[in-house]
């Protein structure tokens, strides 16, 4: 979300791709942010083939066992066990689907919503423009996580309705840097080329307007996966996420946040995944958008 | 480039920081003659006829009295305010009570005939019976009250019932002079009773006080101020006992007992709640095969889930009767899995591939389980745990766990999943429990119909010989064992966790009365 | 600039009328909202109609929009249907406590993020810029509800230091306050810092270092001062997060805010009394955007001309 105001005045890429390539072996930073993506991407994807125990059914004789490190711990359950003798390793590894999921998917669809819109509003501008934008504000007055409340308490909890909520409620900040994007391109003699040769105007938006938003609008993207796996943990934290029997992040560290005296391990682990997830994210974010924007290498 | 204007800063700052330097109300800290209580809500109204939810009921509990009560161990007596009642032999409609002399409000009105009349016309009027008020009325089914004279009040119903004093001990009495002239959204926040406190101060999601009530003439309160405070988050709750900032807190998740112990007191205390898995009549079909549904009953090991997820805060139970009217030769269906196998091979679902059950026509054993997270002593996880031995009997479960607020509604409205995880309170007399089960009940929630039981049924509520109404609720809860509307569990440990400095033991029924505490050092 | 804030003004009212309506419109995805308040097998159809027209409901849509709007304007939200009581007076009583944590939460993201956006700037590339900014992106990533248990835990529960929960003094506001305002804190250490480095690097400031002027008066009186005009900008939007993010820290920390009243409103499926909620923290959001306008247009003349 903070890549709004740093990237409204994002300059067109040129050759961002071997820039990019360049950058990355000299940041670190960056390949600590990319190896924990990386990570849990795994996970996420291979989850029936890491997980070491079954997620859902666990064994009543080995309920609470902390982690293997610590005293009564067992190896065989390296991050210990909940009330109900389930694996927390293997929740954890499912639970990265979940948030992978909603993070990705909600995207794509804010992302859909607010380049369509943005695209639309900054080519034509006039009218449409005034009335896209004031829609943009009227979403961007909703304080979001009450909205999505709202919405979920109306149509009920549930990974669809909360993917749905989370993707329709986060297009604002694509829109906004597409349309400026276009209002700069729009003149540009490329694009008159294109007009005067007679191409539609959808040609013009998809074959030349558009791969030159592309960056900024990767940025965001970038920012908004993080802010998302947040919100997705945060509504489930309030009992209106995605249904409890589901693995998820959110779940394990609602569930595990009163036994944190005895049984800290219920709420860590879970906490620790969503918060270096994110924090991967945002690394890896602030890199694209130090790659992609030369204003900011100062 | 203008430059920066530095009053428009300072203004902006300034109005950033005021609220930071004028705090607001007084620390929370517990002083020495106060005590702290903790609960998940505040309540919505102390109207005494209007509230509906049970911390409402614990803080009306010290500002009203009513015409009978239970004692610590949950025997019926007549109420503070009675010197006797009786039920008229030649009418067993007439419910007549002698009032104590020289009772009153704590606004000084007269606690008097017209007084308790005036309190039940109130709670009568659909205009303003609402919640537990509501449900008292369809429970009493009052045709009349009557003051017959200054200090014999009369309760007449429709049908003559046995049950008539256990549900007065909620119904609140109130001043009627002030509740009869005050508009009701006054009345709603300032609740005036004659019972041993007052209510002094109330900020909504904050804090309500209450002191000694002044005219009270029952036996004084040693503890000289209540704070009740509202605190959503168990984490919170917990700490806040923890760090001694808090007296009496509630659903102390049994795990935390050995912690809590270790700086304050934990109480685990069998209450009246049971906890059963509903079974459904109206959702599988195969549910409304006996055999199926003992099966089910086989396939659970409660002892276990006991043990091992609620580290023995639970106690099993074969029958949905609170004791002491609970039939004691009613024995809990044994955990056995073979003969759950056996019953359910009877009933046509043979094991089919996959370890799923599938009836002769292939269809597989789906059935869904429902269960709430947020209510009950670890609900969510009791639920999951059953699951876990319903598939091992071959049952395709589709576990759902559901947040307490989205959970009921569908129960009510007779659409919620086959299976569902339930528990239902008690007043501790047999005919209210059992009456969960019976077909006309707003509570059989499963359409469970057992002509048998109904016969039974219409005896017990006329039935006024104690021996007799033994007799009968014993014959129900065979009838109800064996014909399993449920999957049977156990009776919840309420667990507390209340501060060293307080002297008081809380009550199987759910409700904190401190008017005996005493703080010690 | 009169005529920049009219159109302001007229924007914003628009954007009002766009969030009531959407607000108002939710509550038909239910389908007959009436049901809300009943429950359909314990009440009559006689019952049923009756609330249906004591709330309104009976009425065509636009027309229930129209009212809505209308009693709305004289500060009449409805009844809560949980409550019994007006939505406003739920909600006003309730206010200044979200907004003494939404504040509190402001002042102490500024306090923090400023030095700290500074420091980092102009010891770029040293320890203290590495630690303040890998504090700020950890602040940035780190979710709310985590934040505060562990606050609990640390200043709570194991120094004990701080209350737990509840409203009081100054020291039940500390932890609640770091709780929300933390992203904001992060968020704005970062932008200080990289607007701060943009500005250093351009020509008048150069011209100023030329004529010797100290660096700490360079970095203060011309660098802070135009760094700080973004920072301003979004000061509107961060509200918005932080009344945002006071929804669950008021339930942790059992604030009696509005927030909270919305989570619990919700937990009752007290669908008006949500929606006003809603209505009241989006228009307070657009009032203080609208302030934060004016106030960028003392600040920088070169907005009156956009």
């Amino acid at each position: 979300m903070s890549a709004v105001a740093a990237v409204a005045s994002t300059a067109p890429p040129t050759s961002a791709g071997r820039t990019a390539l360049r950058r990355i072996a000299r940041s670190p930073r960056a390949l600590v942010g990319l190896g924990v993506l990386t990570v849990v991407l795994v996970m996420a994807v291979f989850a029936p083939w890491l997980a070491p125990h079954d997620p859902r059914n666990g064994d009543l004789l080995v309920t609470r066992k902390p982690p293997a490190w610590s005293a009564g711990g067992v190896a065989t359950y390296p991050l210990g066990t909940d009330s109900l003798g389930r694996d927390i390793l293997s929740r954890i590894i499912y639970g990265a689907r979940v948030s992978i999921v909603v993070g990705v998917v909600a995207v794509l669809i804010a992302g859909a919503v607010g380049v369509t819109l943005g695209l639309l509003s900054g080519y034509f501008g006039g009218i449409v423009d005034d009335v896209i934008m004031r829609i943009a504000e009227i979403q961007m007055a909703f304080p979001f996580i009450l909205l999505a409340l709202l919405i979920m308490a109306v149509l009920g909890q549930g990974l669809f309705n909360l993917i749905l909520v989370l993707g329709v409620s986060g297009w604002v900040p694509y829109g906004r840097v597409v349309r400026g994007q276009v209002m700069q391109l729009r003149e540009k003699e490329f694009v008159e080329a294109a007009r005067a040769i007679g191409s539609s105007t959808g040609r013009i938006l998809w074959r030349h307007v558009l791969p030159n938003t592309l960056a900024p609008i990767i940025v965001i993207a970038t920012f908004m996966v993080a802010g998302t796996i947040v919100s997705e943990a945060a509504l489930t934290y309030l009992g209106l996420g995605v249904e409890a029997s589901t693995p998820t992040w959110g779940t394990m560290l609602a569930e595990g946040r009163e036994y944190v005296q005895v049984a800290w391990w219920l709420a860590m682990f879970p906490g620790l995944a969503i918060m270096l997830t994110v924090l991967g994210v945002n690394i890896v974010g602030d890199w694209l958008r130090d790659v992609f924007d030369p204003r900011l290498r100062v | 480039m203008k430059p920066f204007r530095l009053p428009v800063m300072i203004a902006l700052v300034s109005v950033l920081v005021a609220p930071l330097i004028v705090p607001g109300g007084a620390p929370a800290a517990p002083a020495a003659d106060s005590v702290v209580v903790l609960q998940g809500v505040d309540a919505v109204t102390v109207d005494p006829h209007m509230s509906s939810s049970l911390p409402e009921a614990n803080m009306m509990l010290h500002v009203f009295e009513a015409l009978t009560m239970y004692d610590d161990n949950m025997r019926l007596v007549p109420g503070n305010i009675v010197e006797s009642y009786r039920n008229l032999a030649n009418d067993r409609t007439v419910w007549e009570f002698k009032l104590k002399p020289n009772i009153r409000f704590s606004n000084g009105e007269a606690l008097d005939a017209a007084a308790v009349k005036a309190a039940f016309d109130r709670g009568m009027n659909p205009q303003i019976g609402r919640g537990n008020t509501s449900y008292l009325n369809n429970n009493l089914s009052i045709r009349e009250a009557r003051a017959v004279d200054a200090l014999t009040f009369q309760l007449i119903t429709r049908v003559p019932s046995p049950v008539v004093p256990n549900f007065l001990a909620e119904y609140n009495i109130g001043a009627p002079k002030y509740y009869a002239e005050t508009p009701l959204p006054q009345v709603a926040v300032r609740p005036i009773g004659s019972g041993p406190y007052r209510m002094t101060e109330w900020r909504k999601d904050e804090q309500m006080v209450m002191e000694p009530n002044p005219t009270y003439t029952g036996p004084r309160p040693s503890i000289r101020r209540i704070v009740w405070r509202p605190v959503p988050d168990g984490f919170s709750r917990i700490n806040e006992l923890l760090r001694g900032s808090a007296d009496v807190t509630v659903n102390v998740p049994p795990d935390l007992v050995p912690t809590i112990n270790r700086v304050q007191k934990a109480f685990g205390l069998q209450g009246g709640r049971r906890i059963f898995i509903g079974i459904t009549q109206y959702g599988h079909p195969a549910l409304r095969d006996r055999r199926v549904r003992q099966a089910l009953n086989h396939a659970v090991d409660v002892d276990a889930i006991i043990t091992s997820v609620l580290l023995k805060n639970g106690a099993r139970t074969g029958s949905n009767v609170n004791p002491p009217w609970q039939n004691p030769n009613v024995k809990p269906y044994a955990f056995d899995q073979r003969r759950a196998g056996q019953l359910l091979d009877e009933a046509g679902w043979r094991m089919g591939p996959n370890n799923i059950r599938v009836n002769a026509q292939g269809q597989p054993l789906r059935i869904t389980l429902q269960g709430p997270r947020g209510r009950y002593l670890k609900d969510a996880e009791v639920t999951q745990a059953i699951g876990q031995y319903l598939r091992q009997v071959g049952i395709d479960l589709n576990l759902q766990i559901i947040d307490w607020a989205q959970y009921v509604p569908p129960i009510l409205q007779k659409r919620a999943g086959d299976l569902y995880l339930i528990g239902s309170g008690s007043n501790f007399e047999g005919q209210a429990d059992i009456s969960d089960l019976q077909m006309n009940s707003s509570s059989n929630y499963g359409n469970w119909r057992n002509d048998q039981f109904e016969s039974e049924w219409n005896r017990l509520i006329g039935e006024f010989d104690a021996a007799k109404r033994r007799e009968i609720l014993y014959r129900m809860q065979d009838i109800v064992k064996e014909d399993a509307p449920y999957i049977f569990l156990y009776f919840q440990v309420d667990i507390y966790g209340v501060s060293q400095r307080l002297n008081w033991k809380p009550l199987p029924n759910e409700r904190i009365r401190l008017t005996q505490a005493t703080l010690g050092q | 600039m009169t005529q920049y804030l009219l159109r302001r003004l007229i924007q914003a009212v628009i954007v009002v009328l766009g969030v009531t309506a959407l607000a108002f419109g939710v509550l038909f995805l239910t389908g007959d909202p009436v049901y809300l308040l009943v429950d359909p097998r314990g009440a009559t159809q006689e019952q049923i109609q009756q609330l249906r027209v004591r709330f309104g409901f009976d009425q065509p849509v636009p027309v229930q929009y129209v009212r809505y709007i209308g009693n709305a304007l004289r500060g009449d939200f409805g009844l809560s249907l949980h409550h019994g009581v007006p939505n406003w007076d739920l909600i006003v009583q309730r206010l200044p406590a979200t907004l003494e944590l939404a504040f509190a939460g402001f002042v102490i993201a500024l306090a923090v993020a400023i030095p700290a956006g500074i420091v980092a700037a102009t010891r770029r590339n040293t320890w203290a810029d590495y630690a303040s900014m890998n504090a700020a992106l950890l602040g940035q990533s780190m979710p709310v509800f985590w934040l505060g248990i562990l606050l609990i835990l640390v200043f709570s529960v194991s120094l004990g230091w701080l209350p737990v929960s509840g409203r009081g003094g100054i020291e039940h506001l500390i932890l609640p306050a770091i709780t929300v305002g933390a992203f904001t804190a992060a968020r704005t250490a970062r932008m200080v810092r990289s607007t701060l480095l943009e500005v250093l690097g351009q020509d008048y400031v150069r011209t100023a270092r030329a004529k010797g002027a100290g660096e700490r008066r360079v970095v203060l009186r011309h660098g802070l001062r135009n760094a700080l005009i973004p920072v301003v900008t979004l000061l509107g939007i961060d509200f918005g997060y932080l009344l945002g993010g006071a929804v669950i820290t008021e339930t942790i920390f059992a604030w009696p805010g509005a927030g909270r009243l919305a989570v619990q409103a919700i937990t009752n499926k007290d669908i008006p009394l949500v929606q006003s909620i809603v209505i009241l923290m989006a228009l307070l959001f657009v009032v203080i955007n609208l302030l934060v306008d004016v106030l960028y247009t003392l600040l920088d003349p070169r907005v009156r001309l956009a």
